[in-house]
């Protein structure tokens, strides 16, 4: 329940506040016994609380809902509501009472009876009727923001599942390709390619230890980046020979900030779903570049007709990674272009070294 | 003892995997590459002329995986037998287990690939006592994936092309063969409704017809005129179909 958090509403709500309260002055002086000069009567009495009682009610969501988040009600607001509901009906009690005795000394040609009767018609039912009101809105106000708090509670529980699935998803990508990459290995020994292999296996320790030192960071260098991703180009070219060529054409500061691994998802993906998924040669060009105060990575490969989904999961990983990071700030752009190209635009803000986000 | 020598046709796209699979297997006494082939369209165009004893095919391949290529293996009728490679899918894994198939893990152990081999020596040579039923576990298996075939492979005489099954629109018989209508041109095709219905996914494709297939997501209208019922689709065709198709198309439709 956010709708009084901005200047407007806040003032809208003293607005409304304001014509409740005058019109419930208005119906209470109209229902008052003493405005016709009528006797009283236990119908009208009891609409005149009824009306009083919904007005407090009002009150009590308007002065918490105002005070929420404000005055550290978030953390005391369950203590606020049990000592409203105790204290508010303890002391009208007490005045009311006070009143009783006080009216009986007064007049004190009246009977006991009388006077607790004469109360009892106005301060003792109104103000018990009140305290009841405001102790029924409380409870009932603490229990809807205690099921709004658990239903937050558990969107952000769904959330974070959601990027551990992510995380898991990126795992299972990366294992596909060390099953791959190890297997292309043992195929170079058993051809005898020794050398080739030697080198395959060093690459791969590479981006291993790449991987492990990456961890939980959000960001790594650009030149960081770009080592790990020669590594995995490197043994991405072993295992397609001829079929597989690539392009880099690099114009950023070795010290800017990147995503880890987003160069390397984005030319995975030209791999997966480019035009190496027709049967075809595929040549992979990348650029990236420093302009206005973002990095633009654009990575561009020919298209596949075979393949039928044109963005990978990849690319869908890498949307939500940078949304996490930079919020609205980024941009991953994807599609064909024109009739045979494919490409993969990303644009984020430049940090440089030392700026980072946590 | 048979001294035959079994064929075998392998798929990889991978030049050094490739390589040193056909290598062993070559090595292997009893058995004989017969053919090495760089992508799903190459093995399959290989099996159809070779008809081999076995195959053996990487899961994920350029043009037709592993899976379209078993199932279009499967609906031609060749006997071959197939045995799957796959890197790390953890779906086609469990999926293998469940259905007791023969499947090799890269990186490849000599001694996987030798226990496996024996294996399908086994079944190899009992077949020819044996008259196969034609729904061993592999038919099982795809019927369960069916909603992974992606491609299908047209075979006219001399000729093998790969569609994309989100082209398709709808399929209609034509005497023998079945003719694949897709935005931009049709495809005749030769294999009958029944096998492809069998082999299509029944999510996204649905038999309103004796003699005619429409992909769910191509329909526009359906039209009721009394007991006719015409179905319209995206590209203007409109195809009259009977009323149980009509029954399964609107359940297809909801579903």
């Amino acid at each position: 329940m956010n709708w009084l958090r901005t200047p407007a509403r806040i003032l809208a709500g003293i607005v409304l506040f304001w014509v409740c309260s005058t019109l419930t002055d208005i119906l209470e002086i109209w229902l008052d016994p003493a405005f016709d000069g009528s006797a009283a009567t236990w119908n009208r009495v009891l609409t005149k609380r009824a009306l009083l009682s919904l007005y407090w009610a009002l009150a009590t969501v308007i002065a918490f809902e105002i005070m929420h988040g404000r005055v550290g009600v978030e953390s005391h607001a369950k203590l606020a509501l049990r000592a409203t509901s105790l204290v508010v009906p303890t002391v009208m009690g007490v005045f009311a009472w006070f009143g009783v005795i006080v009216i009986i000394v007064s007049h004190g040609a009246q009977t006991w009876l009388e006077g607790i009767q004469l109360l009892g018609w106005t301060a003792l039912v109104s103000v018990s009727l009140t305290a009841v009101g405001i102790a029924v809105t409380a409870a009932f106000y603490d229990y809807y923001r205690q099921a709004t708090q658990r239903e937050r509670d558990a969107e952000g529980l769904r959330l974070r599942l959601a990027q551990t699935e992510l995380t898991l998803l990126r795992g299972q990508l990366e294992s596909h390709f060390l099953f791959n990459t190890l297997n292309s290995i043992a195929a170079l020994v058993r051809l005898q390619r020794t050398q080739d292999a030697v080198d395959a296996i060093a690459r791969l320790g590479e981006l291993m230890r790449g991987i492990l030192d990456v961890g939980q960071r959000s960001q790594v260098s650009w030149v960081w980046e770009r080592s790990f991703t020669e590594a995995y180009v490197a043994l991405q070219l072993m295992r397609f020979g001829q079929r597989l060529t690539l392009k880099l054409n690099a114009q950023l500061a070795a010290e800017a900030r990147v995503p880890p691994l987003l160069l390397q998802t984005l030319i995975e993906n030209a791999i997966r779903h480019g035009s190496l998924a027709d049967g075809g040669n595929c040549h992979i060009e990348v650029e990236a570049s420093h302009r206005d105060n973002h990095v633009e990575i654009v990575v561009r490969n020919p298209v596949s007709h075979a393949s039928g989904e044109s963005g990978g999961v990849g690319l869908e990983n890498l949307t939500q990674r940078l949304k996490r990071l930079y919020g609205n700030s980024a941009q991953c752009v994807a599609g064909p272009v024109g009739n045979s190209q494919f490409c993969a635009r990303v644009r984020f803000p430049y940090l440089g070294c030392g700026e980072s986000r946590a | 003892m048979n001294e035959q020598n079994f064929r075998v046709v392998i798929a990889e796209d991978e030049d050094f995997a490739r390589d040193a699979l056909a290598n062993l297997i070559a090595a292997t006494p009893g058995w004989q590459v017969v053919a090495r082939a760089r992508d799903g369209v190459d093995a399959l165009a290989s099996c159809l002329k070779l008809a081999p004893d076995l195959l053996v095919a990487d899961i994920r391949m350029p043009r037709l995986d592993g899976l379209e290529l078993a199932a279009e293996l499967r609906a031609i009728g060749l006997p071959t037998e197939i045995v799957f490679i796959t890197a790390h899918d953890a779906h086609a894994l469990s999926a293998f287990r469940v259905a007791a198939l023969d499947y090799l893990l890269k990186p490849l152990a000599d001694q996987a690939l030798q226990d496996c081999l024996t294996r399908v020596r086994a079944r190899l040579q009992s077949r020819g006592r044996i008259e196969m039923d034609g729904r061993g576990p592999l038919d099982a298996f795809l019927q369960t994936r069916r909603a992974s075939i992606r491609h299908i492979a047209v075979r006219s005489p001399g000729r093998l092309e790969i569609v994309p099954l989100a082209d398709v629109i709808a399929i209609c018989a034509q005497g023998n063969y079945a003719e694949l209508i897709t935005l931009q041109r049709t495809w005749l095709h030769r294999e009958t409704m029944v096998s492809l219905a069998a082999r299509l996914d029944p999510q996204r494709f649905v038999p309103i017809h004796r003699s005619t297939i429409v992909a769910v997501a191509s329909v526009r209208r359906i039209e009721r005129d009394g007991p006719i019922v015409h179905v319209h689709l995206r590209n203007g065709l409109c195809l009259r179909a009977s009323p149980r198709g009509a029954q399964r198309l609107e359940r297809a439709i909801d579903a």
